[in-house]
């Protein structure tokens, strides 16, 4: 089965380490990152990754605003949004918006690949 | 940070209606009404009541609705609920109520019910086993077949999903959940609501989804929901059901619910009273439009005459509520009376739907209570006499409301004893209320009558043999007060009726009451601009009468004693005068004294006195003497009394 293509978007160095050891287990592959909303609509738009962990609070434009201009070119796109603790309407405005689903840091990493799962899942199975 | 504080009062008002209607529900439950129903409507309350609370922080009346909640919880899986546990949840809703009062008073730490909330557990714990079974399972919670043929199925499922205490954005997954079953099926109602959700407001994690789904479709529908993320229980809350009966209004009911709003009914009094200006000002506008000679003027005045009234009808209107807030309350309090006396009672409530006039209701509910109470203490008259005189075991009492044109008639009727005219002949007589003789010429309906004589109200011997007197005096003054009257009917043998007659709405006004010996008077307060006091030496003769000098000017001025022909040996020295503002424009109204400011309802004159047009109605003060209300533009222009 191929590598599911994964595109990690966050302003802090240690988040997108932190995400990418989440993802090292073989199954995924990162295929690039992003510090801020502008260069993710320009990475997504290059990479067409299968998902995108989307960072919410960014410099330049916020991870909402990417993921409206990503979704509204890729309609399918699969963003999962990374939100911390007491930005619950921020999340439901990106859920909103048509995030997939959203994981709240710190993250555990099993609950990250569940909710990774459920949104690969989804889309194949329903 | 939401300032609280201005919820309360609307905190306070709701959850009075919701413990009300949670206690007839409840009532219902005990009598095992049509199946599932009342459960989920007192499920439903308890929950209300437990987010209402806990979203204003009230921790310990949160806590007991949550008890009460789990109580109901079990009762929907069992589909019944034993007799303590409905003990148990009346006396939950009674230490609720007395937490609305505490709230009220800025005391809410001092609602604290953990006694209560453990004897709840207690009883859980105790009858768990029954209900343990069906929530292991895991599976959807067995429907209790209720009153099958005379439920409907409305085609809606309701479905509780229970967010982890873990999970760290409970709000935003409940969200998520909500759009995706959305998306599926169509949800038509859900608690929190997305906008709750919105805004933060999810306080117990739990999500009541209200959907419309075919059998099909619903377990895939459950399945998504177990999937969810943070999803710890998902629960099947079964069918929705409605009684046959209630089936037609149920679509036109929850339309309603959401077109109307709720308002205090103190901003009602006040739209009466911003009428009452607006009357005012509109007899200003048409007195300058005829000083001016200007005809159009004229007619917008007119015009406003009518749009004024307009508003004054929709506001009466606004004003009534149904009954049913003051039966609701009966059967749990004749079911606690049935239970202390220890005789079966039913209670028969019919026309509850019928409309008053709000400040009627309030201070009909003493009233009624009594008249209730008095039976289900009283009329009873033994099991053996009933079955004897072939009646069934219980004592019916029938609370009847109907209307008659613009009076309301609310019948307290038992199929008790009856009272017996000559047992309250002698109690007169005891009570030295009316001598032997006097009695003995009483007819039967006027010896009736008798019961509500003060002196025989509290009277023991009344209460013991024939079971009635006890405050019928106080509920005789209510009705009165009200611009009503009592009627009492009553055969030996065959039961008691009580008739309330009342005036479906209530012209209510403040009023200053000004004494003129040795009388006291009314004048509306909207009248009145100011009072001073009498001083003789301000008195000018000008323009061919007598005025009074009031700041810069000369005002008309009368003795309000001499204008309503009292005599008077000379002219007075003292006293107070009132400045009332009057077509013309204000008059000194000279009287004695001023005996407070009060509202009253007006009632209106019969003949002959309605023929004097200066009265502008009566009304009874809180002591019981009556007050004439003056209009006093008609009695100076008139200066009527004196010739």
């Amino acid at each position: 089965m191929a590598k599911k293509r994964v595109l990690i978007v966050d302003d802090a160095v240690f988040m997108r380490n932190m995400i990418k050891d989440i993802f090292s287990s073989g199954e995924y592959e990162i295929v690039g990152e992003a510090a801020n909303g502008i260069e993710a609509v320009e990475r997504y738009r290059d990479l067409k990754p299968d998902l995108t962990t989307m960072d919410i609070v960014m410099p330049f434009k916020s991870g909402i605003e990417a993921t409206k201009e990503i979704l509204a070119e890729d309609a399918n796109a699969k963003i999962i949004m990374c939100s911390a603790l007491g930005q619950e309407s921020l999340v439901m405005e990106a859920i909103e918006a048509g995030a997939a689903d959203f994981i709240v840091k710190p993250f555990k990493g099993e609950d990250v690949i569940a909710v990774v799962k459920k949104v690969l899942g989804d889309g194949g199975a329903a | 940070m939401i300032d609280l504080q201005k919820y309360k009062a609307l905190f306070i008002s709701e959850a009075r209606e919701i413990l009300t209607s949670f206690q007839s529900e409840l009532l219902r439950v005990e009598r095992q009404e049509a199946g599932r129903e009342p459960i989920d409507a007192m499920f439903r309350a308890a929950h209300s009541l437990k987010g209402m609370a806990a979203s204003m922080g009230y921790d310990g009346f949160s806590e007991l609705a949550h008890a009460l909640e789990d109580i109901g919880s079990d009762a929907r899986l069992s589909g019944t609920m034993a007799t303590a546990a409905v003990d148990l949840m009346l006396e939950g809703v009674d230490r609720l109520n007395s937490f609305v009062g505490l709230i009220e008073a800025d005391n809410a730490a001092a609602c604290f019910a953990s006694d209560l909330v453990e004897s709840i557990r207690a009883l859980r714990a105790a009858t768990a086993p029954a209900t343990a079974t069906s929530t292991a399972t895991g599976g959807p919670a067995k429907t209790a077949p209720g009153d099958a043929a005379a439920a409907i199925d409305t085609g809606l499922t309701r479905i509780l999903v229970c967010f982890s205490e873990q999970s760290q954005a409970p709000q935003a997954r409940a969200f998520m959940l909500q759009r995706q079953i959305a998306k599926q099926v169509e949800m038509v109602e859900s608690s929190p609501s997305t906008d709750d959700l919105r805004q933060g407001r999810f306080p117990d994690r739990r999500l009541y989804l209200t959907v419309r789904v075919k059998p099909a479709e619903l377990e895939r529908l459950l399945k998504l929901a177990r999937g969810a993320t943070d999803v710890e229980r998902v629960e099947d809350l079964g069918p929705l059901q409605r009684r046959r009966s209630d089936s037609a209004p149920a679509e036109a009911e929850s339309a309603d619910a959401q077109r109307t709003v709720r308002v205090r009914t103190e901003i009602l009094d006040e739209f009466i009273d911003s009428v009452g200006e607006l009357l005012r000002a509109r007899d200003r506008l048409r007195a300058v439009a005829e000083r001016v000679d200007l005809p159009e003027l004229t007619e917008i005045a007119d015009e406003m005459v009518g749009l004024t009234k307009d508003i004054y009808d929709r506001v009466m209107a606004a004003r009534m509520t149904p009954l049913s807030l003051l039966t609701d309350r009966l059967p749990r309090v004749v079911r606690d009376l049935a239970r202390k006396a220890e005789r079966p009672v039913e209670l028969r409530i019919e026309g509850a739907d019928i409309e008053v006039d709000r400040a009627l209701l309030d201070e009909l509910h003493s009233a009624v209570l009594h008249v209730v109470r008095n039976a289900v203490d009283h009329a009873h008259e033994g099991q053996a006499a009933r079955a004897a005189a072939g009646k069934p075991e219980a004592l019916t009492v029938t609370v009847r409301a109907a209307r008659d044109r613009d009076h309301v008639l609310i019948e307290i009727e038992d199929d008790g004893g009856g009272i017996d005219p000559d047992v309250i002949r002698a109690a007169a007589v005891a009570a030295g209320t009316i001598d032997q003789q006097r009695a003995a010429a009483l007819s039967d309906e006027e010896a009736l009558e008798l019961i509500c004589a003060p002196g025989l109200s509290t009277a023991e011997k009344v209460t013991d043999t024939s079971g009635r007197g006890v405050g019928m005096d106080a509920v005789r003054s209510t009705a009165e007060r009200l611009g009503g009257d009592l009627q009492i009917r009553s055969r030996l043998g065959h039961g008691t009726c009580f008739t309330l007659r009342l005036p479906l709405t209530m012209a209510i006004i403040g009023v200053l009451l000004v004494e003129v010996a040795p009388a006291v008077f009314a004048i509306p307060t909207n009248r009145v601009s100011h009072a001073l006091d009498f001083d003789a030496a301000l008195l000018r003769q000008a323009y061919g009468e007598t005025r009074l000098r009031v700041d810069e000017e000369l005002l008309p001025y009368y003795d309000l004693g001499e204008l309503l022909g009292f005599c008077r040996e000379q002219p007075a020295q003292d006293g107070t005068v009132v400045l009332v503002d009057e077509q013309a424009g204000a008059v000194a109204v000279r009287v004695d004294r001023i005996a407070g400011l009060q509202e009253v309802v007006v009632k209106p004159l019969g003949a002959p006195l309605a023929m004097l047009d200066y009265l502008a109605g009566a009304a009874l003060l809180p002591d019981g003497r009556p007050a004439f209300i003056l209009d006093m533009g008609k009695l100076v222009r008139g200066e009527a009394v004196a010739a």
